[in-house]
């Protein structure tokens, strides 16, 4: 029954003892709503991690706690062995890509713009970007094939486009540690596809990569380690291992619904009956 | 021209100016910030400093300028607890500080008819000591502007990314406060504790109708906002009208020729009702 005991039976091995991200114990409670209790989770360096989850189960306070936007009530975090409201210079080894629909799209700001804006951190206050943090927005940009929408406005981009500027934009320091929220939401197919063959890709160069999604299919097969959370971390192991679980449907509501269309397999997180209307699964 | 001999027109003009571009500048966060209300709100609240420091005797942009800026914090440091939603914040220093000046005025003996025209605005009431406080305070918050130009552009882009990639963000929400702050408080001389918030709103979301470029949106705004009030006290000098209530007419017709003519509309205005 407890599959937290299943081993991270890591594919690739840790190349250094010091895990990237370490939560021992970590429990986060909004006034008397408590989202995260008791979250144990470790990622080895060169891990590309999927934290799945029903809707409202924790996994983007999750993140919000390994980026150091928000402290847990108890328990210790470590991000590259540090605190991650206190990273210093690390903070900039790390890559975060939010849910593409919390970026304003009104915003007068060029794609170009919203990528340079990645190394303000790294610049420093007072300081204009200089000849060189252009041209690394630009090289982030190739990275992912949107440098033609250099001077284009954010709003005017396609879901796919803007979530690759996004992507763009975490990149543009090269991080160690590469962290996205849903990067498929409001995405089409080919662009998914699109977005995980990038992160693949990084993934081979050795970044580490973790990724909140509730679209399993997709990150099965992409994902060398898979943490289901719905309030407790449920599970923590290979997708296989995981996934194949009855356990998961039956104790913590991640039901997962497997489909087979397409070239990749594909299944979602079931949401709750009352919400199964609403929730249209489209290939 | 000859009214520019006037020495009470030169310092009008020359406070206009500035206080017009001010305005306009920290405009642009306020507006896309979405944060129009805060401005009306330490707009009000500017009342209840400026009716303090009749009551002690002292400079009334002085303890306006203290006032102002505890408010600004007050309603930031309420906010931030997250218990309170920034608006509702906003609305209870509102109305109270309004209500502090009232209480002020009325253990006052008599009439004060300058306290009004602080209310309202008024181009005679322009001194050659404000016009160098305007000059220092515009030259401080420009300044600030240029300096941390990207920083505040970013937090208010989105300010989660901010701090993720290490901005100190709540430090740069507090300046922010505090220059939108300064600039009511200069303002407010010249066009009115009633009608500040409209010249810092208009010409910023005049510009936002016309331009995808944050810098084109910085620049356009300054550019109406010195014409607004440039513009407003000319004609209210020749009409014989209020010069703070001109001067926010002639925004708000900027604001919808803006309007009407943005680039940005799916559909021309005369084709509006089909």
């Amino acid at each position: 029954m407890n599959l937290q005991q299943v081993k991270t039976a890591a594919t690739t091995p840790a190349k250094n003892s010091q895990p990237v991200v370490e939560l021992h114990d970590v429990s986060v409670a909004f006034d008397s709503l408590v989202v995260l209790e008791h979250v144990n989770l470790e990622v080895q360096p060169g891990q590309f991690v999927a934290i799945i989850g029903p809707n409202g189960a924790g996994k983007t306070t999750l993140l919000r706690v390994i980026l150091g936007l928000l402290r847990p009530q108890t328990g210790t975090v470590r991000v590259f062995g540090k605190e991650p409201w206190d990273l210093g210079e690390d903070r900039q080894r790390i890559g975060y890509v939010p849910q593409v629909l919390t970026v304003d799209l009104k915003f007068p700001v060029t794609a170009g713009e919203v990528v340079l804006m990645g190394r303000y951190g790294r610049i420093g206050l007072f300081r204009r970007p200089s000849k060189q943090d252009v041209a690394k927005a630009k090289e982030a940009m190739a990275r992912v094939g949107v440098d033609h929408l250099w001077d284009k406005h954010f709003g005017h981009l396609s879901g796919g486009q803007r979530q690759r500027v996004l992507l763009a934009r975490a990149l543009v320091n090269d991080p160690d540690l590469l962290i996205l929220d849903e990067p498929t939401t409001g995405v089409d197919v080919t662009a998914t596809e699109t977005v995980y063959s990038l992160l693949r890709h990084f993934h081979e160069q050795g970044m580490t990569i973790i990724v909140v999604s509730h679209d399993v299919g997709v990150v099965a097969t992409f994902v060398d380690t898979v943490a289901c959370v719905n309030r407790k971390l449920v599970a923590h192991g290979r997708p296989e291992e995981v996934l194949g679980s009855e356990e998961l449907a039956q104790m913590y509501g991640c039901d997962v619904a497997f489909f087979h269309h397409g070239r990749v397999p594909h299944m979602v997180v079931k949401p709750a009956p009352e919400e199964m209307e609403e929730e249209e699964v489209d290939f | 021209m000859e009214i520019l001999t006037y020495a009470f027109m030169q310092r009008a003009l020359l406070s206009g100016t500035l206080i017009g571009i001010l305005c306009a500048t920290v405009g642009v966060y306020v507006v896309l910030r979405g944060m129009s209300f805060i401005g009306a709100g330490i707009a009000h609240a500017s009342f209840g400093g400026v009716a303090i420091g009749f009551f002690l005797g002292i400079n009334p942009l002085l303890s306006a300028v203290v006032f102002c800026l505890l408010v600004a914090w007050g309603i930031a440091g309420v906010a931030r607890t997250g218990q309170v939603k920034e608006d509702t914040a906003v609305g209870v220093f509102f109305a109270s500080t309004m209500a502090l000046g009232i209480l002020i005025i009325g253990l006052m003996k008599g009439y004060n008819v300058e306290l009004f025209s602080y209310l309202f605005g008024s181009i005679l009431a322009v001194t050659p000591t404000d016009v160098w406080l305007t000059v220092a305070i515009s030259a401080g918050i420009l300044g600030t502007v240029a300096l941390l130009y990207k920083e505040l552009e970013f937090i208010t882009f989105d300010a989660e990314m901010a701090q993720v990639v290490g901005l100190p963000v709540t430090p740069l929400y507090f300046l922010l406060l505090t220059l939108i702050a300064l600039t009511v408080v200069v303002s407010i001389k010249v066009v009115g504790i009633v009608l500040v918030s409209a010249l810092i709103v208009t010409p910023a979301a005049a510009a936002w109708q016309l331009t995808y470029r944050f810098h084109v949106m910085m620049i356009l705004s300054m550019v109406f906002g010195a014409v607004s009030t440039i513009g407003g006290l000319l004609i209210s000098y020749w009409l014989n009208t209020a010069s703070g209530a001109t001067i926010v007419i002639l925004a708000t017709l900027i604001f919808f020729l803006a309007f009407l003519f943005s680039p940005k509309r799916e559909r021309p205005w005369w084709r509006f009702a089909e």
